[in-house]
């Protein structure tokens, strides 16, 4: 079974139903990963739009819940030092916000394990720099880079 | 999260169980935990998580529902839309 990296970027399009979602919904039915980062990111991207004022309290209750529903359908890898040493070192050759070197790095440490037991990892996001980034790290063939909205 | 435990196993079981790992290539551990998950009803799909060991913080605790997610998406408006742009403000964009 193929796994794949999700990034928060593509997660929160699932959560809405937004733009061509194939490859997502493809990652979900086999070994869909994340980090735990992503558990913190998506209910404040929501808490953030509800903020603004461009949804109301029933809809961010609903994004909260789909939110939920697709973390707990995916299994999540921790900050470990090594993830945390992965991503410094992912940002060291590019432009690169913390947080998105914070999800190269964590796949480059699961895509290192799972080559050790002959298994592919593929990454998946729906952000540009980000997935540039994997690129160099994983080869384009193995990066999903979601189509912008 | 892994916590620790020790077990006391039968002489001739432990060494079924060395046998698979090297047959395997996988650790005495991992092994031994796949072991047990598959006596306790788990299935065949877990070993994809099983193989990730120690890396996973958090398995998935359901399988993924597209029919469920989809019922959502017809409750929410268009100002749900965008909310990657969210996620940017998150991670720092101004």
């Amino acid at each position: 079974m193929i796994a794949t990296y999700l990034d928060s970027s593509a997660l929160v399009r699932l959560c809405v139903g937004e733009g061509d979602l194939s490859s997502v919904e493809e990652a979900m039915g086999g070994l869909p990963i994340t980090s735990v980062l992503a558990t913190v990111e998506m209910p404040i991207a929501i808490e953030a739009r509800y903020h603004r004022g461009q949804i109301g309290a029933d809809e961010r209750d609903e994004l909260l819940q789909a939110a939920d529903e697709i973390l707990t359908s995916v299994g999540k890898i921790g900050l470990s030092a090594m993830a945390r040493r992965e991503a410094v070192a992912v940002a060291r050759d590019r432009l690169l916000r913390a947080l998105d070197a914070i999800h190269v790095g964590t796949a480059v440490v699961v895509n290192r394990h799972q080559q050790r037991r002959g298994n592919v990892l593929r990454f998946c996001t729906g952000d540009l720099r980000q997935g540039e980034a994997a690129a160099a790290c994983f080869g384009a063939d193995r990066v999903i880079l979601l189509p912008p909205l | 999260m892994l916590a620790k435990a020790t077990l006391r196993l039968p002489a001739p079981l432990l060494e079924k169980l060395r046998e698979r790992s090297r047959q395997e290539g996988r650790s005495l551990n991992e092994t031994a935990i796949q072991a047990i998950e598959r006596g306790l009803g788990g299935v065949a799909s877990d070993e994809g998580w099983l193989a990730l060991g120690s890396l996973l913080e958090e398995r998935p605790a359901r399988r993924y529902d597209a029919d469920q997610l989809r019922r959502r998406w017809a409750r929410l408006g268009s100002g749900a839309h965008g909310l990657q742009e969210d996620l940017d403000w998150v991670r720092g964009d101004r």
